[in-house]
């Protein structure tokens, strides 16, 4: 059997597996509320939440865009690590504080928590919204990012049997049917599964390109070989973009509005401290791998010429494929782990655009049947308009990925530093928004993304930060007035 | 001593010992960035990487565990929920002793 055939064949059956496991999901639907739909209930164990969390972290992005950066910039991505570390460690910021207050107060959406923080203060609705905004662009630019994977892996597994539009317009359908059908259930379930596929094809592939290549030492001498600046130490800019990625990416990842929805849809907190603690060592199981899988990439693709850095991990898995049965079936099963993880990131965002769309910028913030279906129904609008920018294949993931996450890194003091704070007030955190956002989006419109090393969003939320600790403090005694009375969930 | 009391005890011990692995996470992640190395320095080989991968990942890995040290020494009370949601319009915020 071709490896395209091979391909269509792992494809269908992993298509029919996630059907199987939507109709599981959609018959243990207890009602159709907002939590019921969007939180599953808010019963999700340590396993299935550890595997959610890890298999909506770990993207497209993480599959295809970090060995191509790996491959780019050598060792230094070993940053990635790091960043991707640095998410579990700044929860322990957020997650101590928000959870009980979500389970007692009811919350769904990350919006919920800025509403209830600044309910007494009338800039309340104005911040709730203009934070429900930039996470809607966000989200939709995660999405996109993740429906450009899918067309691109879709293509290359069944040797574009299926071509890149079909499979772009064809699994965004398929994600639309379960998560509709299931909600939050499915999402998690097929995200375990995703999580293990994912897991298991890294870990082949790397075993594949170690043993290969004679081993670690002998793929580092060879790199050095080959590209000398790829092994050597960074430069003061480089160090400096070293702390500014972690930064970015450590403080950003923790607002993703799909993060936060697990943190609410955890069964208890001792559930979410134990996920947490075994999520912590995924970072050493899946981007260590996949920056050795990109800088292994340095030597066996050097001559390669248009090998784009999007498709690095696609060009060594062809090469792999072409070894044998075993290593063509192999290669098959990393591709299918490969759109697993794509496509589980996928669902997560579509699943918390339809209700950050419906209860954040509406203001639908009901409980019953009625308010699920319009955060279904936005999610299958939002679908519709970003499919036809998703047929156009001319930008890479990271960059898309650090565009997110310089918009999305502004909403940092509405939720870190509003949980500690109590004098922080919503007049503030707004202006202190708009400041850091109209920075890092001009500054990336005029084509500077860093400054030195540092990107334009940690400036930003430098700048965002100042605004809202000065003027916190030196606002009008009736706004502090106000503030004093406002929800910070106690130690 | 009541059993009050030595549980006051138990967590706050389990509070100081979180905030000290936090704190070690955060000598880490200085160390992990090659900061106080010359990028002129000849490449050097440590467990078949660049001798300042090795100590990134090291000290990564050393994270790893502190953190999730750190995340079971974590305690979080859900409590019960409140009678009143997001949803009452007659709702007011929480008192704090609530939370």
């Amino acid at each position: 059997m071709s490896f395209s055939e091979m391909g269509v064949v792992a494809l269908v059956v992993y298509l029919a597996l996630l059907l199987g496991v939507s109709e599981v999901a959609s018959r243990m639907r207890r009602d159709g509320s907002p939590s019921d739909h969007f939180l599953g209930g808010r019963e999700l164990g340590v396993f299935v939440l550890f595997l959610t969390l890890y298999a909506t972290a770990y993207s497209g992005n993480s599959l295809l865009g970090y060995p191509g950066k790996a491959y780019r910039s050598g060792f230094h991505f070993i940053m990635s690590t790091g960043f991707m570390m640095a998410i579990v460690v700044v929860f322990h910021i957020l997650v101590p504080k928000l959870r009980p207050a979500a389970v007692q107060r009811g919350y769904v959406t990350p919006g919920d928590w800025v509403r209830d923080r600044f309910r007494h203060d009338r800039m309340g609705g104005g911040l709730t919204r203009m934070v429900s905004v930039l996470m809607i662009v966000a989200l939709a630019n995660f999405l996109l990012a993740q429906l450009k994977a899918m067309g691109e892996v879709a293509s290359l597994v069944t040797g574009d049997m299926i071509p890149y539009s079909w499979g772009v317009i064809g699994l965004a359908g398929m994600i639309l049917f379960y998560e509709t059908r299931g909600g939050m259930r499915a999402v998690a379930w097929t995200d375990a599964a995703q999580g293990i596929l994912m897991l298991v094809g890294l870990m082949t592939l790397l075993a594949w390109l170690m043993s290969s290549a004679g081993g670690l030492t002998a793929v580092t001498e060879s790199v050095a070989a080959t590209r000398p600046a790829a092994v050597a130490l960074p430069d003061a800019e480089g160090v400096a973009n070293w702390f500014s990625t972690i930064a970015l990416l450590g403080l950003a990842s923790v607002i993703y509005p799909q993060a936060i929805q697990r943190v609410y849809a955890a069964q208890s907190g001792r559930v979410l401290t134990r996920s947490m603690a075994w999520m912590t060592f995924m970072p050493l199981a899946t981007t260590l791998v996949v920056t050795l899988i990109g800088v292994a990439a340095i030597p066996r693709l050097e001559l390669a010429s248009g090998v784009a850095s999007d498709g690095v991990m696609p060009a060594l898995l062809i090469e792999w494929s072409e070894e044998g049965a075993g290593s063509r079936l192999a290669a098959v099963l990393v591709f299918i782990g490969a759109l697993s993880a794509i496509m589980s990131t996928a669902d997560s965002c579509l699943l918390s655009l339809g209700s950050v769309l419906a209860r954040d910028f509406l203001g639908k913030t009901g409980t019953d049947a009625r308010d699920t279906r319009l955060g279904k129904m936005l999610a299958a609008l939002v679908l519709v308009f970003i499919i036809p920018i998703a047929l156009q294949r001319d930008i890479t993931l990271w960059r898309l990925i650090e565009l997110k996450m310089e918009i999305l890194i502004q909403c940092v003091p509405a939720f870190l530093l509003a949980l500690h704070w109590r004098r922080q007030s919503a007049g503030a955190t707004l202006v202190g928004l708009l400041v850091g956002t109209g920075f890092a989006m001009t500054a990336t419109l005029a084509g500077t993304s860093q400054w030195g090393g540092v990107h334009v969003g940690v400036i930003g939320l430098f700048l965002n930060g100042c605004v809202v600790v000065l003027l916190s403090l030196f606002s009008g005694k009736a706004d502090r007035v106000a503030t004093k009375r406002v929800v910070v969930p106690a130690d | 001593m009541p059993e009050e009391n030595v549980d006051q005890d138990r967590q706050a011990t389990r509070r100081r010992r979180r905030r000290l692995l936090l704190v070690a996470i955060g000598f880490l992640y200085l160390l992990s960035v090659p900061w106080y190395r010359s990028p002129s320095d000849a490449l050097n080989i440590l467990w078949g990487l660049p001798d300042w991968v090795t100590v990134a990942v090291v000290c990564y890995a050393l994270v790893a565990v502190f953190n999730s040290l750190a995340w079971r020494l974590t305690d979080i009370d859900d409590g019960d929920a409140l009678p009143l949601t997001l949803s009452d319009p007659a709702d007011g915020p929480p008192d704090e002793e609530s939370l």
